[in-house]
């Protein structure tokens, strides 16, 4: 046998235990709910969803995409409605990396606007995240601020009645995000100082560093320079932690802005440079643009 | 009566023999004089002409009037006339008269240049008409030598004060010379620190080619020290092994051929196994780790799987667990 033939037959080897695994654990799981037929779709679906979630955390999207897509035709066909609602949730934000904003507003709409169908607070709380998100990257800051307090209204409605609402901070974050590019940065520094007290003390997520940036961005717009250096400084340790170059540039750029609003011109063009190196590492355009426009 | 008579023969006729003396002296004074006369043309016939200048100086009473160098005459006075002008009397010989014409020209000349002064006279036109007496003839002043040595100075002035506007050029420090002085001063110098360094990067290079040579000395006699010597051992191996094949293939001759065929068969088969091990032989490696990693997915995958939500394991969509997370700030906007 060849080495390529014994390839092949090795992954039909594991596809095939895999597949002798799933209907294993479909007949031994307690809490299979469907039929024999049913339960091999939820499987697959399963499956699919999966593999989407993991292609969605390597950055392929289009695979991503075409595994919920699957995963929910699937799901549509055995009508697990919220697991649908959840994966139309998923697939919105798949379309938000993808940069399909209208299509990811229009996803998050038929689980925001489904007034019929009973889905839990916490998926319409992020359906009106995910729509008020969209509309932030279209534009839109008041559709996005409204979207983010409406999403803030249903989590705490909903943790009043009994069921559980974690991304308070979240939506806090897109409300104070929108309110600062609307120009209301008193507001949009009290809401991202809120955002960060919700969340779990020395909370090194990827929220925490946009809460600290978003408040030192309106700190700086209102004049108070070092306060806003300090915590462009702190969101900076975070991306750097997380790996997420476009952050770190759009960090470096907001420190050198303030170091030069303090007079700290040397300070100020080193780090312009570091986030021109970072952002064209990154391949990231917009960040590179504005750095060298501010070195000039 | 005669008181006395004269006996001495010396005084016999005395008085006819002074008598006879005076006369012949006196002739020769008048023989003289005459002769003197002619030299200094007294007996000439002359005619007088004049010329009008504005000044005196130069003319003198007897000064020699001068044809083509010849003297034709002389002035004979020089005074002042009612109208300020100075009047100069010439006499000339009648018989150089013919050579003076109405456009004749006078002028005062200088023998050799610091002599005496004389005066000159240009011939005149053939077809003008001869000067006659009391005509006056043109007179051109020449120039004295004072007055051409302040011309000439007047130019040497200007010469000089030429020569003195260019020595400031020149000595303007910051006049385009002295700057190119200054240029051509560092271009010098620099220059020479070239020069310098390039005397340097050719010691330089000399160093390296002498190290590069005393290398190569040094592998050539590698070579011929250890590298040939092997060599020669090598070969002399190999004729040692040569020899000894040579009898051992003359003692195989007759089984050769058999052995030949077979070993043909063999190669044959040998070469149609190498050939396919050696086409699996790159991807042996990269076939085995793929196995081993779809292997080790498949473990992961499967782990997974069990606690989906989908299929029953912890988390339920009903508190949105398991989510995709959106990041809720938009790193493309201002």
């Amino acid at each position: 046998m060849t080495p390529i033939a014994m390839n092949n037959a090795m992954r039909a080897a594991a596809l095939a235990g895999l597949i002798a695994l799933i209907g294993l654990a479909a007949c031994a799981g307690p809490q299979a709910r469907m039929a024999d037929e049913p339960s091999a779709l939820r499987q697959e679906a399963a499956a699919q969803t999966l593999k989407g979630e993991r292609d969605f955390a390597r950055g392929r999207y289009d695979k991503a995409l075409a595994h919920i897509d699957e995963a929910l035709r699937l799901l549509r066909a055995v009508e697990d409605i919220d697991g649908t609602a959840l994966l139309i949730l998923n697939r919105a934000a798949v379309l938000i990396e993808l940069g399909r904003l209208k299509e990811a507003m229009e996803a998050a709409a038929e689980v925001h606007g489904a007034g019929h169908v009973p889905y839990p607070p916490a998926l319409r709380a992020r359906a009106a995240f995910i729509m008020g998100r969209a509309s932030l990257g279209l534009g839109g800051y008041d559709d996005a601020a409204i979207g983010a307090e409406r999403a803030l209204d249903i989590c705490r409605t909903g943790r009043t009645a009994g069921s559980a609402c974690h991304d308070e901070a979240l939506y806090m974050n897109l409300k104070a995000r929108a309110l600062f590019l609307k120009g209301a940065y008193e507001d949009a520094a009290i809401t991202s100082e809120t955002a960060l007290k919700g969340m779990p003390r020395g909370d090194a997520g990827r929220e925490a560093a946009n809460a600290l940036r978003t408040r030192a961005d309106a700190l700086f717009a209102l004049m108070r320079h070092a306060e806003a250096l300090a915590l462009y400084g702190r969101a900076l340790e975070i991306d750097k932690l997380l790996g997420l170059p476009g952050k770190i540039a759009l960090d470096l750029l907001g420190m050198g802005d303030a170091a030069m609003a303090l007079g700290d011109s040397d300070s100020a063009r080193a780090y312009y440079i570091r986030a021109l190196e970072v952002s064209r590492s990154a391949g990231e355009q917009a960040a590179a643009r504005r750095a060298l426009e501010a070195l000039r | 009566m005669r008181l006395m008579r004269e006996q001495d023969p010396r005084f016999l006729g005395l008085e006819r023999k002074i008598g006879l003396f005076i006369i012949l002296a006196a002739m020769a004074v008048a023989l003289l004089v005459v002769s003197i006369g002619i030299e200094k043309d007294v007996f000439t016939r002359k005619t007088l002409i004049y010329l009008h200048s504005d000044s005196g100086s130069g003319f003198t009473k007897g000064q020699p009037v001068l044809f083509k160098g010849f003297k034709i005459g002389k002035i004979s006075d020089v005074r002042l006339t009612d109208m300020g002008v100075v009047e100069v009397e010439l006499e000339i010989a009648d018989k150089h008269m013919k050579w003076l014409r109405a456009d004749s020209r006078a002028r005062v000349e200088k023998e050799m240049l610091i002599g005496d002064s004389v005066i000159a006279i240009t011939p005149g036109s053939a077809h003008m008409p001869q000067l006659e007496d009391g005509s006056i003839i043109a007179f051109d002043r020449e120039r004295e030598i004072e007055e051409l040595a302040k011309n000439v100075l007047g130019e040497a002035r200007d010469v000089v004060r030429g020569i003195h506007e260019i020595i400031v050029y020149f000595n303007d420090p910051k006049g385009d010379f002295k700057t190119m002085m200054a240029s051509l001063n560092r271009l010098s110098r620099d220059l020479e620190t070239t020069r310098g360094n390039m005397d340097r990067a050719l010691l330089g290079i000399g160093d390296a080619s002498h190290t590069i040579a005393q290398d190569v000395d040094a592998l050539a006699s590698d070579i011929q020290t250890k590298t040939l010597p092997a060599l020669t051992s090598l070969i002399e191996e190999l004729d040692r092994r040569a020899k000894e094949t040579e009898a051992i293939t003359t003692s195989l001759g007759g089984e050769l051929p058999a052995l030949i065929s077979n070993a043909d068969a063999a190669i044959s088969d040998l070469r149609a196994v190498l050939g396919e091990a050696r086409t699996a032989a790159p991807l042996l490696p990269d076939a085995l780790e793929q196995g081993t990693e779809t292997m080790r997915e498949a473990e992961g995958f499967m782990k997974t799987l069990r606690g989906h939500w989908l299929l029953g394991g912890g988390g339920t969509p009903e508190d949105g667990s398991r989510p995709l997370e959106v990041d809720s700030h938009d790193a493309n906007s201002p």
